[in-house]
């Protein structure tokens, strides 16, 4: 619908009792915000006054509908107002997904210029950031969502992701701004958004995939819940003991306090305390970043750092939630070659996601239907014991190997499992 | 909205998709087409002929997954380089090929379930 | 819609490196430690001795341009032109010079209104979604929930009181975009979808008999048109249906009920990520300030505080004392509702003699 930026006029005038109720109390309010800027915007009171009936009424009005800008897939959460009659300003009041620097860090000059393009286009409220990953650009119409998506990338910002694709990947602070991080997040996710944007723009997956990013087992990224693809920084060899520091904070905090919130609470029960120095049994530390998090300058994450890959998680629709599990216990990300290694993994990944998975099934519910094992081995990944939390308990199993000829006859009887070598598996690759 | 196609009016929505499905023949699809700006070839028609076929055999419409999966098949040694042939779909199409398709094809248009989240 | 030239396509993530305040440039990967100041100030010291303080504070997330130059103006003065959003969407300002903290966060209060606050074992700023504001699904608001929990929370933005911190997140329909936390908020629904027949020709049928976990929709004839209809004993509610088919309508106005579920984690730490549970169910979707489940979530909190170790979120505090005393110190009512049900029920039960007597 046509935009009235500079007719003021026709503004309805606000009418909300109930939002108004939102304007007290310590909390920012956001309905005091949007008043404010309705003054500019009209479609942005009536934006308010639409919400006002949707508390009046505990009532939604939006309708979903299909949008999307030249050349892509995605991007554009598309929404029609059920009372364009009474707001005709939110006939068309669509969302545009935009793809935020790695770690939501900011120039004021590329902030101010997000939001102008916003304002000179659509009802120009932000949202920073959805739990999409993206940043988020409320209130164009039609025509307006291309002269704005057209503005947008002609100043360096470009569309995120939605549907049946790779959505915006999401990073914690990582090594800008932590000393926790054990690899680059930022320069992972800017390398891995760059690498698979065509995936992220145009759709063609069973359905969405995400992948987050977390410098440590701390996940500030909330990658192990909230993607499908976690990748998280951990460290192999021994973690860094400063013992000068220890025997500070023994001394300081008593070693009662050490031993109730560090010694007890290593899940593995692997760190001990031997006079003022602490001991760290490396082999059984399974890098949960407790006791670095408590003594966190006299402890580090080891030196020679990676990547933890896990995959699978997702929220409750359908079958159930589902947790990320261990896909790559390890990997180096450095070099060019590391990254080459991981884009390698996440192809084939995909592909035997893609050729075997089924309509609207994300991979952690393929897997859960496939089974890991089977999973494992259409990619050509190696079975690793850390993958589980144990070996299976249900004693039904077909063993490839031991399995007796085809009734068919094709295959004779197989030599007796104690005479044979172990079948080992060559990865596909 | 309607418009005419060899003297018959046939009503379509705001965008261009069929009121009644049953209007459809290939002269409609041109028609829409142009309304879109596009210039339908041979391949955009065998398209829409797949996509009429697919529905009329599974009520549902190919999704750009099926397109790429069983048109576009194996391109390349890698997953990647099998973007091709939906880069190929979107130089037909530039804007969201499955729902263009929809349309020329009479077909209803997606809905937005796949689209948001 | 046929611009005559568009602008160039597929350019990926801005570079983050032109992002960056100059100290988090300099000293990339290098940082050494980290010391909290205050709630909400915190300063990074790198290997050569380089500080940066940071001050977080806590925004509405939804904001106007004013807002957003208002955020730019204050980075322009006092952090170099940088700034941060966090995960939690809070904002995060940056600065080497430790006498401008002050004025800083002066600034930030008189000039945004936002609190300081949110690090640490405090309440974080609440993860929500778009509610009634834009979405095509909700029975609930987001943006207006999260205003009502945070004005009665807000001394627990702003100090670090709790045994480690608590994550609170808001879902406004079933599909639960909120995730996992320590304390989440969903809507539930209670009656299987009403089916507009009238209006179904407008979806692919296979798609939507297909999408329910229940196996609750079958294809079925009304008025001589195809459509479907759902075994109602079969439905859990779950709305799946909905999101693909506006005409399955799951909401009702004056059933719709808010449910609190306690204990996800996402974090590694101790004994990993966990998925949250239920807790209370049955409260009033009242808008405009929620005050029930204000109310819950405050009990909720308070039974932490008192009874959790250090260190110990939700979670891992309920995990340790039992379901029996959590029900104890919160009063809230145990029912056959929070027994969980489905295939993998049985691993939920208690199964040993290991009984609190
Ligand atoms: C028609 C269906 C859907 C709609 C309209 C929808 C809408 C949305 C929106 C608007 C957001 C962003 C929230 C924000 O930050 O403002 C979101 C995020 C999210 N959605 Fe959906 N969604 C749909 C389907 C689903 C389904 C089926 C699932 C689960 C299987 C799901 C899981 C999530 C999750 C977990 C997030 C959080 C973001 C993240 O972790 O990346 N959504 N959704
Ligand atoms: S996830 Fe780890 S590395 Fe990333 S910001 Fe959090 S503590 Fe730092
Ligand atoms: S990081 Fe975790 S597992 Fe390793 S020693 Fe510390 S507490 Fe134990
Ligand atoms: S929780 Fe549901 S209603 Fe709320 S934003 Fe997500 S999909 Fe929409
Ligand atoms: S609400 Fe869920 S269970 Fe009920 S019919 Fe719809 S999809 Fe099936």
């Amino acid at each position: 619908m046509a935009k009235k930026e500079d007719d003021k006029g026709t503004n309805p005038g606000l009418n909300t009792p109930l939002l108004d109720q939102l304007e007290g109390g310590p909390w920012p309010s956001f309905v005091s915000d949007l008043k404010q800027w309705s003054e500019t915007k009209p479609q942005v009171a009536q934006l308010l006054n639409q919400l006002e009936e949707s508390y009046e009424n505990r009532w939604n009005y939006w309708t979903g509908t299909v949008l999307n800008v030249s050349g892509y897939g995605g991007g554009v959460i598309a929404r029609l107002s059920d009372k364009a009659e009474k707001y005709p300003d939110l006939a068309e009041f669509h969302t545009i997904r935009v793809i935020p620097p790695p770690g939501f860090v900011y120039s004021t000059e590329r902030l101010r210029n997000l939001a102008d393009i916003c304002e000179k286009h659509g009802a120009g409220i932000l949202q920073l950031h959805g739990l999409t990953g993206d940043a988020l650009a409320l209130g164009f119409d039609n025509e307006s969502t291309f002269a704005a998506a057209e503005e947008l990338m002609a100043n360096g910002w470009d569309l995120g992701g939605s549907g049946a694709a790779l959505r915006s990947l999401q990073c914690c602070v990582g090594q800008a701004r932590c000393e926790m991080a054990c690899f680059d997040t930022m320069k992972t996710t800017r390398f891995l958004t760059n690498h698979y944007i065509d995936f992220l723009h145009r759709p063609e997956f069973m359905y969405k995939f995400k992948i987050k990013i977390s410098g440590c087992a701390n996940d500030c990224a909330n990658a192990m819940i909230g993607s499908d693809m976690p990748i998280m920084g951990t460290w192999r060899g021994p973690m860094q003991i400063d013992q000068e520091k220890v025997a500070e904070y023994i001394e300081e905090k008593g070693i009662e306090h050490v031993i109730d919130n560090v010694i007890t609470r290593c899940p593995t029960r692997c760190i001990s305390v031997k006079g003022k120095q602490l001991l760290v049994d490396d082999e059984n530390c399974v890098r949960c970043m407790h006791c670095i998090n408590v003594m966190h300058k006299a402890l580090k994450p080891g030196k020679d750092q990676g990547v933890t890959i896990c995959l699978g998680a997702k929220r409750t629709l359908k079958i159930g939630d589902t947790m990320s599990s261990v896909i790559v216990p390890f990997l180096k990300l450095d070099s060019e070659k590391d990254f080459e290694n991981l884009t390698d993994l996440i192809d084939r990944m995909w592909e035997f996601w893609n050729d075997n998975g089924m309509d609207h099934e994300r991979i952690g519910e393929f897997i859960a239907r496939v089974g890991l094992g089977t999973f494992l081995e259409g990619c050509g990944i190696e079975p690793d014991p850390r993958m589980v939390q144990s070996t299976r308990t249900s004693p039904y199993i077909n063993f490839e190997e031991l399995a007796p000829g085809n009734f068919e006859g094709e295959r004779t009887q197989q030599p007796k499992a104690w005479n044979r070598e172990p079948e080992t598996r060559e990865s596909t690759s | 909205m309607s418009i005419e196609v060899n003297g018959k009016v046939i009503e379509i929505d705001e965008e261009g998709y069929l009121v009644d499905r049953e209007d459809w023949s290939e002269d409609v699809s041109e028609a829409i087409a142009n309304r879109d700006g596009i210039d339908l070839k041979d391949e955009h028609m065998g398209l829409v002929d797949y996509f009429r076929d697919y529905y009329e055999e599974h009520q549902v419409h190919p999704t750009m997954h099926v397109l790429v999966q069983r048109l576009g098949g194996k391109i390349g040694e890698k997953f990647h380089e099998h973007k091709e042939y939906e880069k190929f779909l979107y130089m037909l199409f530039p804007t969201d090929p499955v729902s263009e398709l929809c349309k020329l094809a009479g077909l209803p248009k997606p809905l937005p379930s796949e689209h948001d989240g | 819609m046929s611009a005559t030239k568009l602008a160039q396509r597929d350019q990926g993530a801005p570079d983050y490196t032109k992002c960056l305040h100059p100290a988090m440039v300099k000293n990339y990967g290098k940082w050494m430690e980290h010391e909290r100041i205050r709630p909400g100030v915190l300063v990074y010291t790198a290997e050569n001795g380089d500080k940066l303080y940071t001050v977080r504070a806590g925004s509405p997330r939804t904001m106007s341009p004013i807002t957003i130059r208002k955020i730019c103006d204050i980075a322009d003065r006092y952090c170099e032109g940088f700034l941060r959003f966090s995960t939690r969407t809070n904002v995060e300002f940056s600065l080497t010079k430790k006498e401008d903290i002050e004025p800083l966060i002066a600034a930030i209060e008189t000039e945004l209104g936002f609190p300081i606050g949110g690090t640490g074992a405090s309440i974080s700023n609440i993860a929500h979604t778009q509610g009634w504001l834009h979405c095509n699904l909700p029975a609930t608001d987001a943006a207006g929930a999260v205003k009502a929990l945070m004005d009665d929370l807000i001394d627990e933005f702003e100090n670090e009181n709790f045994p480690n911190r608590v994550k609170i997140s808001t879902s406004c329909c079933q599909i639960n975009c909120g995730r996992h936390s320590d304390i989440a908020i969903i809507v539930q629904h209670h009656h299987a979808p009403r089916i507009n027949h009238n209006n179904m020709q407008i979806c692919e049928l296979p798609k939507v008999v297909a999408i329910c976990p229940a196996a609750a929709i079958r294809p079925s004839v009304v008025d001589g048109n195809p459509t479907v209809e759902v075994v109602a004993e079969k439905c859990m509610y779950c709305g799946a249906c909905h999101g693909q088919c506006p005409s399955m309508e799951i909401r009702d106005a004056d059933t719709d009920s808010l449910s609190i579920w306690v204990g996800g984690k996402g974090a590694n730490t101790r004994g990993g990520p966990s998925l949250m549970k239920l807790a209370v169910w049955g409260l009033p979707n009242n808008p405009p300030r929620w005050p029930e489940v204000s109310e819950a979530v405050r009990t909720i909190l308070a039974a932490y505080r008192e009874g959790a170790k250090d260190w110990e979120r939700v979670g891992e505090w309920i995990e340790r004392i039992g379901w029996q005393r959590f029900f104890e110190k919160t009063g809230f009512p145990f029912t056959k509702y929070h027994i969980e049900d489905g295939p993998n029920a049985m691993w939920t039960y208690n199964r040993s003699t290991h009984v609190r007597i």
